[in-house]
């Protein structure tokens, strides 16, 4: 039951993550960018916690590795999210 | 050093769930509702493995949040992609 | 509100002006019609980044208002709209150079919305045609 919902979770951050990345291909807008990467994160984070909870002996903690994860996918999502929020107030410097 | 790291990361879900809140303010578009909603249950749920004291979140019923979110997720997408009301037939691939 | 904005202007800047930069790189090409540019040449005198300058021009490429040339070592753009466009982008670079922040604004409006949009179109699975 647990190894089934980790593993949901894993496929359902990794959908999100190609879908994502695809529509960046396609239309170059890089909030894509930057969320399909933070899923791509969420995806990885997910692996890690079915690999640790389910695969690996109790004993064996990824849980460093997966906080890690978790939080670096955080920070490109909202490097993202922050960083074309803001694009346009930013005036560009360049008045060539 | 975990507990910043997950605490940061505790944050971070409530940041992102409130962009998408804002983003379904401005577009009205279900998915962002959905997404923000989920965001905010993976947010409580790092709260509750907190409040909990548990050393690891081996509680498999706190994962709940975490399903649940995920859940969520596939549900806006499978919305995404049922709500169009659209009369050509989809192109694969 | 903002008056007398051509609706020609409107459309260009909703259709095609994604960025102030990208705006910036349309002009800079126009200002040289002649000339070939690499995306490295335009980062310089933009000063932005080779990243994204490079996007920008593929992007204006595919939009058919700059041209593109694959050279041994790099590709070469130059500006090339078609007669009807270029018009409207003389308008654009008259209305840039006379009232910079209308055209900035009408450009931010744009965007927000555009990318905001496009996250959630990435989850449509099956793209409508042509699109």
């Amino acid at each position: 039951m647990a190894a089934a919902v980790y593993l949901l979770c894993a496929l359902t951050s990794l959908a999100c993550a190609v879908l994502l990345l695809r529509a960046y291909a396609k239309s170059r807008v890089r909030l894509l960018l930057w969320s399909g990467l933070g899923f791509a994160g969420f995806t990885v984070n997910n692996a890690l916690l079915f690999t640790d909870l389910i695969l690996l002996p109790t004993d064996i903690s990824l849980i460093l590795p997966r906080n890690v994860a978790a939080l670096a996918s955080l920070l490109l999502l909202l490097y993202g999210l922050i960083w074309d929020m803001s694009e346009g107030r930013r005036g560009r410097g360049g008045e060539a | 050093m975990n507990e910043y790291i997950a605490g940061a990361s505790t944050l971070g879900y409530a940041v992102v769930a409130m962009f998408f809140l804002r983003f379904w303010r401005q577009t009205s578009d279900r998915l962002f509702a959905i997404f923000s909603a989920s965001f905010w249950l993976l947010c409580i749920g790092r709260i509750t493995v907190h409040a909990v004291r548990v050393a690891d979140d081996h509680l498999h019923y706190l994962y709940l949040f975490r399903l649940l979110a995920y859940v969520l997720i596939l549900y806006a997408i499978i919305d995404k992609n049922r709500a169009k009301p659209s009369a050509r037939p989809p192109v694969s691939g | 509100m903002a008056n007398e904005i051509p609706e020609s202007v409107r459309r260009f800047v909703s259709m095609h002006v994604s960025s102030i930069e990208l705006l910036e790189v349309l002009l800079l090409l126009r200002q040289s019609a002649d000339k070939e540019w690499r995306a490295e040449d335009v980062a310089r005198v933009i000063g932005s980044s080779m990243m994204s300058i490079r996007d920008r021009l593929a992007n204006l490429s595919a939009r058919n208002l700059v041209a593109a040339r694959e050279g041994s070592d790099d590709i070469w753009y130059r500006y090339a709209p078609e007669e009807d466009l270029a018009r409207v982008i003389e308008e654009v670079a008259a209305l840039y150079k006379e009232r910079r922040l209308t055209v900035i604004n009408m450009i931010y409006a744009r965007q927000a919305a555009g990318d905001i949009e496009s996250f959630a179109d990435a989850f449509r699975i099956f793209k409508k045609e042509g699109d």
